[in-house]
């Protein structure tokens, strides 16, 4: 359905300038420089499936989709949508293809959903009976009925977005490309959002592509995930695997049985304690993060020491009266990476 | 796959009708748009009639000439509006990726541009020049209209307008290269129809081989209006020496091979956007 | 008054933000000031004088006003309508400062911006393209039109802010707005002269207080009024500016009872 074979893209940016007379100085030449949004994309999308783009902004996920969607025209670098080079097939891509931009909208904003509806019947020249048919399915699959009448400009969000969805439909598209479809909405609406794609997916077929920052939308939606990150995939498979491929570093949280010896000779200078900490525990393939009392929380990293040994080794150092192993959750993993970036 | 294929400008008649619709939910804002239009070029109108209460002519202009320039290139310039404010609006809509949206639907990017923006509200600018043709016709003595003066008039400006749409074409395929461009375009949209609401023969020599070679204003009403008025023009003015009805009757000619120009920048520029992005 | 000026050093500097704008509105106000000038000195070709402009004087007439109209902002201004529209003028009147004097300084920013960077070029283009009549006595004119300037902001200021209350109770307030501006372009002196009317009606405009928008600094720059007429003039255009801001501070007393009986 989606082939991508190391697409790149770079943009010549502006910088801009200011300060009184920054206007005429803009006009000369050298105030751009070149970035690089997409460094090397590559990975393949069969029929059927439903993929979530992640990556923090600016990691290049938008410039792929335009590409994929012929929007853009890539430095280097091949893509097949739908067996078709997108920027070259542009029409004949577009009329198979559905595309939802979250931030921006494709209806008409002083008519009522329902005559943007019909537009769109119209740009895509889709057969009246289809049409019938299609607006049929999408009112019962998104709840258009209450607000198919209103004007756009007077939709909530997640009404809009709905309308947006529809929209992208009436042509019976074979993918959907589907830019942060969820981006400020609410639960209610999100997951409403999230079982009408569900529904298409499972019982139409049709692949979906998206790129979200809500995770739940992964969850609930993807078998599969493309983590892009400066302009590459560094991740294409299964949100659980991201886990372990990226949140390697775990915490084993400890609670001694009684205060080391060490300890208790300073015991009488209690404010010290809780600021400057006790004495840190020694465990070899662990550095002690925090400490609380008796608790104390050592981080480790399991490509390096395995949870067992390293359980034992503290064990054998100190007398323990309960432990908790704690694994990163997906967010922290993928808001580690995000984090990673700013370096 | 049988898809019927989209027939083109009974879209566009769909689309503009949808525009105008949307529009008059707000009824009161629309006419006074039309309103606001219209007064605002009467009151320029006047105050050039002011002027002309203190002195005969310009360059050898009546009032009622320049009316004929005035009224011709409002009227042409209200038409280009009307059809081409897709393309004079595009820069916000490049500026906040909206366009992105014109190139994921399976039409023309020209054609959408083209249909997305149909502005009925023009008729106000249309109205004030016709009533300065109007003025020219009937002051101080009324003159009489024949057949032929209602044909080149006619087409001069609809020719004039397809001048003026081209313009802003230029201005949309700049807007798509350059960000902040289209207050620059401005100068050549808004300033044109002004330059060319006075006798082209007043201005300077550059600005007069400007406007009949480079933007052709000069085919927009001055050329016609010689024609029209029966006027001699100054020396040097006339391309290749040729007559004022010759150049009238050209025009059409003009202004096709300058829209032919506009439209191959634009698809160049929607290229060219395409490779670079935003 | 620390946080007037405040208020009036971030006008400015919000200007500058619009950098490449200005040099775009600075290219198309100087050609039309090319534009308008090319028939108006073809009207002195039949005749030396018209009321009491001579060519230099109606050349430097035309420049003066396309450079005044930025400072003056007749060609739209409706900052103050915006907030009323999108509630935001709940926050402005919580502030503990005059509303209108909030307005007021942002304005005398924004203008003082423009007296740099487009009155001045514009006059610079005009003097290049065209060649002006620089004022014979520097030492009295300068400071006076620098004078009239001042009350001319005040007076323009107040008018559009009386323009942009009407969003408080039209939906469609920005398209009648627009016609008030639209008619302050005539009836101030920005499309033609106001001494080329024929005289009862040029008396009346003079008497209006949209003349001391273009009309009366022009007046001043161009010294067609001395001694004892200069003080009247300036005095006039001193009495509008006071008359003006007070209609503008009532008016906005006015709104205001509205919005608290409202609740915004």
């Amino acid at each position: 359905m989606i082939v991508a074979e190391a697409l790149k893209k770079s943009f010549r940016v502006t910088t801009r300038r200011t300060g009184g007379f920054s206007a005429f100085r803009a006009l000369l030449p050298g105030s751009t420089s070149q970035v690089e949004a997409v460094r090397s994309v590559s990975f393949s999308i069969a029929a059927g499936e439903m993929v979530a783009v992640l990556g923090p902004n600016g990691a290049g996920k938008s410039t792929t989709i335009k590409m994929l969607t012929g929007i853009l025209v890539p430095d280097s670098g091949t893509a097949t949508t739908l067996g078709l080079v997108p920027w070259q097939s542009r029409r004949s891509v577009a009329k198979r293809i559905g595309v939802v931009f979250g931030q921006r909208t494709q209806l008409w904003w002083d008519l009522p959903l329902s005559d943007s509806l019909d537009l769109v019947r119209h740009m895509y020249g889709v057969a009246p009976q289809r049409f019938a048919e299609n607006l049929a399915t999408c009112r019962e699959l998104l709840d258009l009925d209450p607000f198919l009448d209103r004007p756009v400009r007077q939709l909530s969000l997640g009404q809009r977005m709905r309308g947006d969805l529809a929209a992208a439909l009436i042509h019976d598209p074979e993918i959907l490309f589907l830019d942060e479809p969820t981006i400020g909405l609410d639960l209610v609406a999100k997951a409403r959002i999230r079982d009408a794609l569900t529904h298409l997916n499972q019982s139409r077929g049709v692949t979906v592509l998206l790129t979200t920052h809500d995770l739940a939308d992964v969850a609930r939606l993807c078998q599969r995930v493309l983590l892009i990150d400066h302009g590459r995939v560094v991740h294409d498979g299964g949100l659980e695997a991201l886990r372990t491929q990226f949140g390697s570093g775990c915490t084993l949280v400890v609670d001694l049985a009684e205060p080391s010896a060490s300890d208790k000779a300073h015991r009488h200078d209690a404010h010290e304690t809780s600021e400057r900490g006790v004495s840190p525990l020694v465990v070899p393939g662990a550095t002690e993060t925090r400490s609380e009392g008796n608790r104390r929380w050592l981080a480790f990293d399991r490509r390096e020491v395995s949870a067992s040994d390293l359980i034992a080794s503290v064990a054998s150092r100190y007398p323990l009266s309960d432990l908790t192993l704690e694994e990163p959750d997906i967010e922290t993993v993928i808001a580690g990476l995000y984090a990673s970036r700013t370096e | 796959m049988s898809k019927p294929d989209v027939f083109l400008p009974s879209l566009y008649i769909r689309l503009a009708i949808a525009r105008v619709r949307g529009r008059m939910r707000y009824r009161v804002g629309f006419l006074l748009m039309i309103l606001g239009v219209f007064v605002a070029n009467t009151f320029e109108f006047v105050a050039l009639l002011v002027l002309f209460g203190q002195v005969r002519e310009l360059g050898g202009w009546s009032a009622g000439e320049v009316a004929l320039l005035w009224g011709m290139s409002q009227m042409s310039f209200a038409i280009a509006e009307a059809f081409g404010h897709g393309f004079e609006g595009l820069a916000p809509q490049v500026r906040s990726g909206e366009f992105d949206q014109v190139l994921v639907r399976p039409l023309p990017v020209f054609f959408q541009v083209f249909a997305s923006d149909f502005q009925a509200q023009r008729i106000g600018r249309f109205l004030q020049g016709a009533m300065a043709v109007w003025y020219s016709r009937s002051s101080p003595a009324p003159i009489p209209w024949h057949a032929s003066d209602w044909t080149i008039l006619t087409f001069a400006v609809i020719t004039g307008s397809v001048i003026f749409f081209a313009t802003f074409v230029l201005g949309g395929a700049w807007a798509l290269r350059v960000v902040d461009g289209q207050e620059f375009m401005n100068t050549f949209t808004y300033g044109g129809t002004t330059l060319a609401s006075y006798p082209l023969d007043l201005f300077s020599d550059p600005i007069r081989r400007a406007a009949t070679w480079i933007l052709p204003l000069a085919f927009v009403n001055y050329f016609p209006a010689l024609a029209l008025l029966g006027r001699v023009a100054p020396d040097g003015i006339l391309p290749f020496g040729l007559t004022p009805i010759t150049l009238a009757l050209s025009a059409p000619i003009v202004a096709l091979v300058y829209l032919g120009i506009a439209v191959v920048v634009w698809d160049r520029s929607v290229m060219r956007y395409q490779g670079t992005g935003t | 008054m620390r946080v007037y000026a405040e208020l009036a050093r971030r006008a400015w500097q919000r200007q500058r933000a619009y950098g490449n704008a200005n040099l775009a509105g600075l290219f198309t106000n100087s050609f039309f000031g090319y534009i308008r000038v090319v028939p108006l000195i073809a009207a002195f070709a039949s005749r030396p004088d018209i009321s009491g402009y001579d060519r230099d004087a109606a050349i430097t007439w035309n420049w003066l006003v396309q450079s005044l109209i930025t400072i003056v902002a007749l060609w739209g201004w409706w900052e103050v309508a915006l907030t009323i529209r999108s509630g935001e003028v709940a926050i402005d009147l919580a502030r503990p400062i005059h509303y209108l004097g909030y307005w007021l300084a942002r304005d005398v920013g924004r203008a003082a911006y423009s007296t740099v960077y487009r009155f001045i070029p514009i006059l610079i283009v005009g003097q290049l393209v065209s060649g002006l009549r620089w004022p014979e006595a520097p030492w009295l004119t300068w400071p006076a039109f620098l004078c009239s300037l001042v009350l001319a902001v005040l007076t323009s200021f107040a008018w559009r802010f009386l323009l942009n209350l009407g969003a408080f109770w039209l939906t469609d307030y920005r398209a009648i707005a627009s016609l008030g501006l639209v008619a302050t372009t005539f009836l101030s002196g920005f499309l033609v002269p106001l001494a080329f009317f024929p005289p009862v009606i040029r008396s009346i405009l003079e008497a209006l207080p949209f003349a001391a928008i273009i009309q009366t600094p022009a007046t001043v720059f161009l010294e067609r009024a001395e001694g004892m007429d200069l003080t009247l003039l300036l005095a006039q255009q001193l009495g509008w500016a006071i008359v003006m801001l007070g209609v503008a501070h009532w008016g906005a007393q006015f709104a205001m009872r509205r919005v608290t009986v409202q609740g915004g």
